[in-house]
């Protein structure tokens, strides 16, 4: 029974939706209200570069099988970015939350450098200077504006995205 | 009835809600969307468990839950746990709608009976499909008490029904998944 109740609190404390539920609640946040009214943060230019660079790196991502809401992918080249020192208290934890996470990750790609084709492993470091180049976007747009919300929250996107890359290219099978 | 499938995501990095919540409850809608990016998944594994494993119907009371916290939000007390108060209000958000749905309800339980688990019972998806198929009395509990941490006398108070009255069902939940597990 200990064992149960053991198995029973360790059960995964997220479950992620199938998709995004956002859009459905805020087309209904529409009719509620709340004190205040309601404003929008919009994006700085340099955030908008950075999706455009998400978006390129998820259309490839799609070429070569990664699968939508799978975890995946990490990045070893450096991709001689430098990057800002990241000014929000947020977007640093986040930052060092996947940078654990993907530190094993990258080091999986490593050892199966040997095994990959050269097509696959062009592509793979590609996408990872990709994202690498949007996170470095990102974090300009976080030093010039700490409270963009959408920037911190795409940032955590970005890292979440090179996370699936790396997790995608680490199961790979030998010679793809 | 598609079973829960467990998340391959890292756990979020800690958010501060807090000043997010500040600026939600003064119309700040960026604010509202990054509290729901940082709680959705807490509040869809809560919908999920309590609706025995319906995605669908998790989601659409997942989203319900979202839209009444952005109406409730200047009654949440700043200062109390904001996670805990959206938890309490995904509860009360699934156990209403179970409430009134009647229909589902006697769906459910004429459905409760199943087969046992097919293969190794220590993973944790045959776990999360075993408490899919206790019935809804019994998983409200179990899932409350065992998953959340929730104590009898707060579940009472969500149920409706007397704190050892929630213990007798914990009591058989648990002694139902041991016996399935047993085979």
């Amino acid at each position: 029974m200990k064992d149960l109740q053991r198995r029973l609190r360790e059960l995964p404390r997220q479950v992620p939706p199938a998709s995004d539920l956002w859009p459905a609640i805020e087309a209904r946040l529409g009719s509620a209200r709340t004190p205040g009214g309601r404003r929008r943060e919009w994006l700085a230019p340099s955030v908008l570069a950075a999706a455009a660079l998400l978006l390129a790196v998820v259309g490839a991502y799609s070429l070569f099988g990664g699968q939508a809401g799978r975890p995946a992918v990490p990045s070893p080249e450096p991709s001689g970015v430098v990057a800002p020192p990241l000014a929000g208290e947020t977007a640093a934890r986040t930052a060092q939350h996947f940078e654990i996470v993907l530190e094993p990750l990258r080091r999986g790609l490593d050892r199966r450098r040997g095994e990959l084709s050269a097509e696959t492993l062009r592509v793979v470091d590609e996408q990872l200077r990709i994202i690498d180049r949007a996170l470095a976007e990102v974090r300009r747009a976080l030093a010039a504006d700490p409270q963009n919300l959408r920037a911190e929250r795409f940032f955590g996107d970005l890292y979440l995205s090179k996370v699936r890359l790396l997790e995608h290219a680490n199961r790979l099978p030998a010679g793809t | 009835m598609k079973a829960l499938e467990p998340t391959l995501l890292p756990e979020p990095a800690e958010v501060d809600l807090e000043p997010l919540v500040r600026r939600a409850a003064a119309g700040s809608v960026e604010a509202f969307e990054a509290i729901y990016r940082a709680q959705v998944g807490r509040v869809m594994a809560i919908c999920l468990r309590l609706c025995g494993g319906r995605r669908s119907e998790a989601e659409d009371l997942a989203q319900e839950t979202f839209v009444r916290a952005w109406q409730k939000l200047d009654l949440y007390r700043p200062g109390t746990e904001f996670a805990a108060w959206l938890r309490r209000l995904a509860i009360n958000v699934v156990l209403s709608s179970r409430r009134s749905a009647r229909r589902r309800w006697r769906r459910e339980q004429s459905l409760a009976p199943a087969r046992p688990a097919a293969s190794d019972p220590s993973r944790s998806l045959d776990l999360e499909r075993a408490i899919a198929r206790l019935p809804a009395h019994q998983r409200h509990v179990l899932v409350l008490h065992d998953v959340e941490g929730m104590q009898h006398e707060e579940i009472a108070r969500c149920l409706g029904i007397r704190p050892g009255t929630s213990k007798a069902r914990l009591h058989r939940a648990r002694a139902r998944l041991k016996q399935e597990f047993a085979r």
